[in-house]
């Protein structure tokens, strides 16, 4: 679908809103209580951003929100060999394998389609700032129906004048356990905080709580 | 106004992580992008391996997908019997993971 570029940094300026936890509908979570799933297989994301880098970034910044949500998350690296192993090399591809194939190899209770709209560098006047720009959907693995939707976005330059412990150290994590003479790379860390913002639980309008979390209602 | 509630998320969403972590990750997830970095497996399988046995003297459990992870580094090695162990360990741990554990043990890994 293609966007005019007055729409598309609409789109951001509004998701960026929407990040920053300002007032907006909340979701209704009726479809997603019927479904109750127990585990979820994230599939390769498709990346609509010019970094190639990106697609495994953000399939690695998943894993972690998913699973402390107290969902099962299915093992990324592995699932993504098996796609390859099958002939499936590009996500947009994998996005489009019918239900009934998947749940014969994973037999998952729910499946999570993640679209990357930006990531990478962002260039602005003042400077730059990594990027991430997600969109996802949760969809019932039996029934084909979508349960959840979301999308979160982030910048490696959020407070970046004050108090920002949160994004500096995870900054500084970074830097630190980069092999000396790799480029810095900030989209990385960036993609952490942005799946946390769109899946963690204690945000609105991000997943319910799993059954595996001692908060869940599924119990 | 707007700068106060993206801190206030920030903080809580990371506090959340230090202090209500429902597993015991020590870095390991950051490794999972560190093997799309090409490090070599042998590099990975020895940090994971560490990661396992500190995992012993924790009160969490290692997270899902730590063993069947380990156990494809395994695999990238030659070494198919651990990578059978591992994924039994997976799915052990896991039994949600049962039907894909299973697809990779009926097809040898």
């Amino acid at each position: 679908m293609k966007f005019s570029l007055f729409s598309k940094i609409g789109l951001v300026f509004s998701i960026l809103f929407l990040g920053f936890g300002c007032s907006k509908p909340e979701f209704d979570y009726a479809k997603f209580k019927q479904s109750k799933p127990s585990s979820i297989l994230i599939l390769p994301p498709v990346n609509e951003s010019v970094e190639v880098s990106g697609e495994n970034a953000v399939l690695s910044a998943l894993v972690r929100p998913i699973a402390e949500a107290g969902y099962y998350v299915f093992p990324t690296t592995l699932v993504s060999e098996t796609f390859k192993q099958n002939g499936y090399t590009q996500s947009a591809e994998i996005h489009k394998i019918p239900l009934s194939r998947l749940d014969k190899i994973f037999g998952s209770d729910a499946i999570l389609y993640i679209n990357i709209k930006e990531y990478g560098q962002k260039y602005f006047i003042i400077g730059s700032a990594a990027t991430v720009v997600l969109e996802g959907r949760l969809v019932d693995a039996k029934t084909g129906e979508e349960i959840w939707n979301g999308l979160a976005s982030a910048s490696s330059n959020e407070n970046s004048s004050q108090n920002s412990a949160g994004i500096v150290g995870l900054l500084l994590e970074a830097v630190v356990t980069q092999v000396v003479g790799e480029v810095f790379d900030a989209s990385y860390p960036t993609s952490k905080i942005a799946t946390a913002r769109m899946l963690s639980p204690q945000n609105q309008n991000a997943l319910l709580y799993g059954p595996r979390h001692p908060q869940s209602d599924f119990r | 106004m707007v700068r106060l509630s993206a801190l206030v998320l920030l903080f809580s969403l990371l506090s959340a992580c230090a202090d209500k972590s429902l597993y015991y990750w020590n870095g390991y997830e950051d490794q999972l992008y560190g093997y799309y970095q090409d490090r070599p497996p042998s590099e990975l399988i020895e940090e994971l391996e560490k990661i396992k046995t500190q995992s012993q003297s924790q009160q969490k459990p290692l997270p899902p997908t730590f063993y069947a992870h380990l156990g494809l580094l395994y695999q990238k090695t030659g070494q198919t019997q651990k990578f059978k162990d591992l994924a039994r360990e997976e799915k052990a741990s896991y039994p949600e993971s049962a039907a894909f554990m299973d697809f990779l043990l009926k097809r040898g890994g």
